[in-house]
């Protein structure tokens, strides 16, 4: 079966110039990324920032060309896409609904955005699926009429979801889509994402910096840290037992209100590396507890460690035995 | 008792209307003790903060029926002699480290600034206590850091360089509001284990404003839920986190993804429907009313007592301490 969407090798650099007479310097924001996601399917991305999750995100959207590596979509390079038809297939949900609404247009017109310039269906036939689709995000008949400077937050990225899904898309790209609410809206939110992903057997490419979100939300998870991939899986099995270090102590850095003891001490040396001066081998040595004196010359590939669908990039898993 | 405070209002004018952006807050914080102040946003969280700082917005109208810290009452105080203590009695820091620094001075000045605002020590020992105090939050190469401006630091960095200039002058009290909030997970709990030592150091009280419970459960002595302006339970962090007596700290904490929490990508979370009511609100009947489960006839036309709960945790609410939600309903109404 073809995968809804395969990326492979994704290699992404900038170029950035330092300072008013810096010399440009190359900044590797994604390094030999692939990835691919199933129909239907929620793939969970977590990592801190600078770790590539943004510009892979930019990438998948066709906002960004990448330096190397290919994208397919249904089996057929991104590339060759119309971007019309491209945009119908792979919708975006970002982080800021206050920046990503047109605040001059209404919760109406917002939604049918995509119908209209996809051309789908006569006006009255529009009217009737923005409205089907306003109700099946939970937003109230009146805010149809609202601009988006009149909702809540909470409102907004409800706004910003029925339209993401209101042509049809198979793919929705959500960037930290919860990041910007509080806790309770985040519940709703999160539990509106499961219930449309049922109804419409979208998939989902789900981008956040919480691993407790993306525990609840991932079928699958990958772990990115300065532009590549760390550890890849089912998220279930990840959980249960992670394999990269870096993994632990994401795990071990989110709280929970059933927590107790303290601050952990995360076993974390140094500083966040600077992503213009990439430590040499494993480029999570210079932090990480259990690096041994090959990690810092040898950079470890992406295998499995006997468990099949389960991928990680060590020298030295934890695996037991 | 370090900080004493009791029927806290804050009144803010809108247009010929007044918003109660605090209505009736007591709270008291102890030498040594973390106090989290918890609540989405709205619910008055940091005006209760930016009121105890006397920095509210100048239009803003404060009362209380007492504001002491330590021997001092912080309600009579001028506008001077409150600017003395701040920064020395009581110190807070904010979300953003970015905006809370000056982009023009270097870290060395601006932390000596306040120590010198403060003391009468020289230059150079302003400087020794700044580069002191810097290593003490961890900051390695502080002679260096002394020297830079704060673009050129990272985000949690400069979140260290604002708790060094809090903990400059060894305040009593320190709030801190958010402060965590726009790091990384793995630097959040780099800074919190920073506070917490400082705060160890120094038998400091401190005020931890969150909406973060995950947090909450790492670091507080004692847990103040506030909501649309209230303090709607406040107790012990055992008492509040595990027992929660109030509708809307049950709803809170259901509403966390939990780790281990069932299938992923199969379960749905327990969420509080609805949003938080305006600010013009009156004070005639419960503010959780509209997003309430367990609502009562009784709820609409009263204001909640405030009552004890088996934990020992205050609750402002009209169902009865040990209210307990079963398949058939709730037992326990009044």
């Amino acid at each position: 079966m073809t995968m809804l969407l395969e990326a492979r090798d994704l290699t992404h650099v900038y170029t950035i110039r330092q300072g008013l007479l810096g010399r440009p310097a190359p900044l590797r924001a994604l390094d030999n990324v692939s990835l691919s996601i199933k129909r239907g399917e929620i793939l969970g991305i977590v990592g801190e920032s600078g770790c590539g999750k943004s510009t892979l995100a930019r990438i998948l959207l066709g906002l960004e060309t990448p330096t190397s590596g290919t994208v397919l979509l249904e089996g057929r390079p991104v590339g060759d896409y119309p971007r019309r038809e491209r945009a119908l297939a792979v919708q975006p949900v970002f982080q800021d609904p206050y920046g990503s609404l047109n605040p001059s247009m209404s919760v109406e017109e917002l939604i049918a955005l995509p119908l209209h310039v996809h051309g789908i269906g006569s006006r009255a036939e529009r009217q009737k699926r923005t409205a089907t689709m306003a109700d099946q995000v939970g937003l109230p008949r009146r805010a149809l009429a609202a601009r988006p400077g009149e909702l809540s937050g909470g409102q907004r990225q409800r706004v910003a979801i029925a339209r993401a899904l209101v042509a049809g898309p198979r793919l929705v790209i959500c960037d930290e889509p919860t990041s910007a609410l509080d806790v309770s809206v985040q519940a709703q939110i999160l539990n509106l994402l499961l219930d449309l992903r049922a109804e419409h057997d979208v998939a989902m490419l789900f981008i956040s910096h919480n691993l407790s979100v993306i525990e609840h939300m991932a079928d699958r998870m990958m772990v990115m840290y300065l532009g590549r991939v760390v550890e890849t899986g089912p998220t279930r099995a990840i959980f249960a037992r992670p394999h990269h270090p870096y993994t632990t102590v994401l795990r071990d850095a989110v709280f929970s209100p059933q927590d107790d003891g303290g601050v952990p001490d995360l076993g974390l040396r140094g500083n966040f590396p600077n992503a213009m001066d990439v430590p040499s081998g494993c480029v999570f040595h210079p932090r990480c507890a259990s690096a041994q004196p090959n990690c810092s010359t040898v950079e470890p590939m992406l295998k499995t460690h006997g468990e099949d669908e389960r991928a990680s990039a060590c020298h030295y898993p934890l695996i037991a035995g | 008792m370090l900080l004493d405070v009791h029927d806290l209002h804050v009144t803010l004018p809108d247009q010929g209307r007044k918003l109660r952006a605090v209505r009736g807050v007591d709270l008291s914080v102890a030498a040594g003790e973390t106090l989290c102040l918890v609540g989405e946003s709205g619910c008055g969280k940091s005006m209760t903060a930016l009121a105890l700082m006397g920095l509210l917005p100048r239009r803003a109208e404060r009362r209380a029926a007492r504001l002491q810290l330590g021997e001092t009452d912080l309600g009579s105080l001028s506008d001077g002699a409150m600017s003395a203590l701040r920064g020395r009695r009581m110190s807070m820091i904010f979300q953003e480290p970015m905006t809370a620094l000056n982009p023009v001075f270097t870290i060395g000045d601006q932390l000596c600034s306040v120590y010198r605002r403060h003391t009468n020590a020289s230059g150079a020992a302003a400087r020794a206590r700044a580069i002191e105090v810097l290593e003490s939050v961890g900051l390695t190469n502080a002679a260096l850091r002394m020297r830079q401006y704060p673009h050129q630091l990272s985000g949690g960095l400069r979140q260290r360089v604002l708790i060094a200039m809090a903990l400059i002058c060894e305040p009593e009290l320190m709030i801190c509001d958010e402060p965590t909030t726009a790091l990384d997970v793995t630097t959040q709990a780099q800074i919190l284990h920073i506070l917490k030592e400082a705060q160890a150091a120094r038998n400091m009280g401190m005020i931890f404003i969150t909406h973060d419970l995950g947090v909450v459960a790492r670091i507080a002595d004692r847990v103040a839920v506030m909501y649309a302006g209230r303090v709607v339970e406040e107790g012990t962090r055992e008492a509040v986190l595990r027992q929660p007596a109030h509708p809307y700290t049950r709803g809170l904490i259901a509403s966390v993804p939990k780790p281990g929490g069932g299938e992923p990508g199969q379960t749905r979370l327990a969420s509080i429907a609805g949003n938080v009511p305006a600010f013009h609100q009156e004070d005639a009947r419960c503010p959780f009313l509209s997003r309430c489960l367990h609502r009562m006839d009784v709820c609409a036309t009263t204001p909640p007592p405030v009552r004890q709960a088996p934990a020992a945790q205050r609750f402002a609410c009209h169902l009865l301490p040990g209210w307990t939600e079963n398949r058939t309903g709730v037992e326990g109404r009044a």
